[in-house]
């Protein structure tokens, strides 16, 4: 006796001719399949990660935005305002350390080879979106934090008197 | 247009499927209705099979498989691949159809016993007509076809675990590492019930 035939013979069956149509029915009654979504483990995932991610630009863009603004004024922000491309090429070496993370990242075209679509882009661009290189930040400098040398003035005593003999009639007593 | 990580993830989900599958599963999970229609008409006859294996009943697989396919198509955009998509339709028209089981748990021990008694439209018995009108001897006739619903009757009387799995792998649709991913149990899982099932079976008969 063969047991798997039979058990085969038990789902064997043949479709009724009518239930592809049902089924493409059904399908269209349903409407449009939903729309791809992020699975909600990409989400419990992607926000601690992206958190993150704004906490570590804003800790390495805070003291770079400090040091530019007190040792590099007037050029260096033009500088990031401005075509980098053309910044690049200017009097970058005596620009701040903030200032060379920056344009050392952007590519080194000639300005003429942009076309103004792109020298508008480039000029629209977000500081913060460029690269981070957390190497090329400034040193501490500690100097900034030395305390100023202190200055003693010697004390000038004036004597209560100048002959001693009320001490002396004191200890008489 | 698919995007480059979901492209990614669609060649890594469809192995194991033709490549005619894999560009017909793209474009439904790009929401192409007419794409996962043709799906529809590749795998709706296995679809189909599957849910019998677990009702045991046209009427009720049919409907199974309507309801499985409806389901699927609300899904596939989400189908990450982690399977052949047949594997992954497989395992969602199981899931219903044991949810349909359950619920009709009073009518399935109904079915048990007309099983038994053997029904002239129920599938199977076209087949023992069949096999009884190949003997000539009369007698061996009547034997033939009281052996047939014999163990018709043994392989529904089984418990659900071993009685799925044997009619799942009876029906030669499926490997049995799909079967396993469809019960979710491991593979050696899936044969030790195969062949457990087929030993209470020819136990019982020459009892």
């Amino acid at each position: 006796m063969n047991i798997d035939r039979i058990a085969r013979e038990m789902v064997d069956v043949e479709p009724s001719v009518d239930l592809e149509a049902r089924i493409r029915e059904r399908i269209r009654a349903a409407g449009p399949a939903p729309a791809r979504t992020t699975a909600w483990w990409v989400w419990r995932v992607a926000t601690p990660l992206g958190a993150m991610a704004a906490v570590a630009v804003a800790v390495v863009q805070g003291p770079a935005v400090t040091s530019q603004v007190v040792s590099s004024p007037g050029p260096q922000v033009v500088s990031s305002a401005g075509p980098q491309v053309a910044t690049s090429s200017g009097p970058q070496g005596a620009a701040s350390p903030v200032a060379r993370v920056r344009t050392s990242t952007l590519p080194e075209v000639p300005a003429s080879l942009l076309t103004s679509e792109e020298i508008a882009w480039m000029e629209r661009r977000m500081p913060a979106l460029d690269p981070v290189n957390a190497l090329q930040m400034d040193r501490l400098r500690m100097d900034s934090i030395q305390p100023e040398p202190l200055a003693i003035t010697p004390l000038t005593m004036t004597p209560v008197g100048t002959d001693g003999a009320g001490i002396e009639r004191r200890n008489d007593r | 247009m698919i995007p480059a990580d979901d492209a990614l993830s669609a060649e890594r989900a469809l192995v194991g499927d033709r490549p005619e599958v894999r560009a017909l599963v793209a474009a439904a999970r790009e929401g192409d209705r007419a794409a996962f229609e043709e799906l529809v008409s590749l795998h709706y006859r296995t679809v189909l099979r599957t849910a019998m294996a677990a009702l045991q009943r046209r009427e009720d697989a049919e409907d199974v498989t309507q309801d499985a396919f409806v389901l699927a198509w609300r899904k596939v955009s989400g189908f990450r691949g982690d399977s052949s998509f047949k594997t992954w339709l497989l395992t969602i028209v199981w899931r219903q159809a044991l949810d349909r089981r359950r619920s009709r748990m009073r009518w399935w021990q109904r079915t048990s016993s007309r099983s038994a008694e053997g029904r002239a439209d129920e599938p199977g018995n076209d087949e023992i007509d069949r096999l009884a009108s190949l003997e000539a001897d009369p007698e061996r006739v009547t034997e033939a076809r009281h052996r047939v619903k014999q163990v018709r009757a043994l392989i529904a009387g089984l418990s659900p675990k071993l009685r799925d799995t044997l009619l799942l792998a009876a029906s030669g649709e499926y490997g049995y590492d799909e079967i396993a991913s469809m019960l979710g149990v491991p593979v050696g899982t899936v044969k030790w019930r195969v062949a457990e099932a087929r030993r209470i079976i020819h136990g019982t008969l020459q009892s």
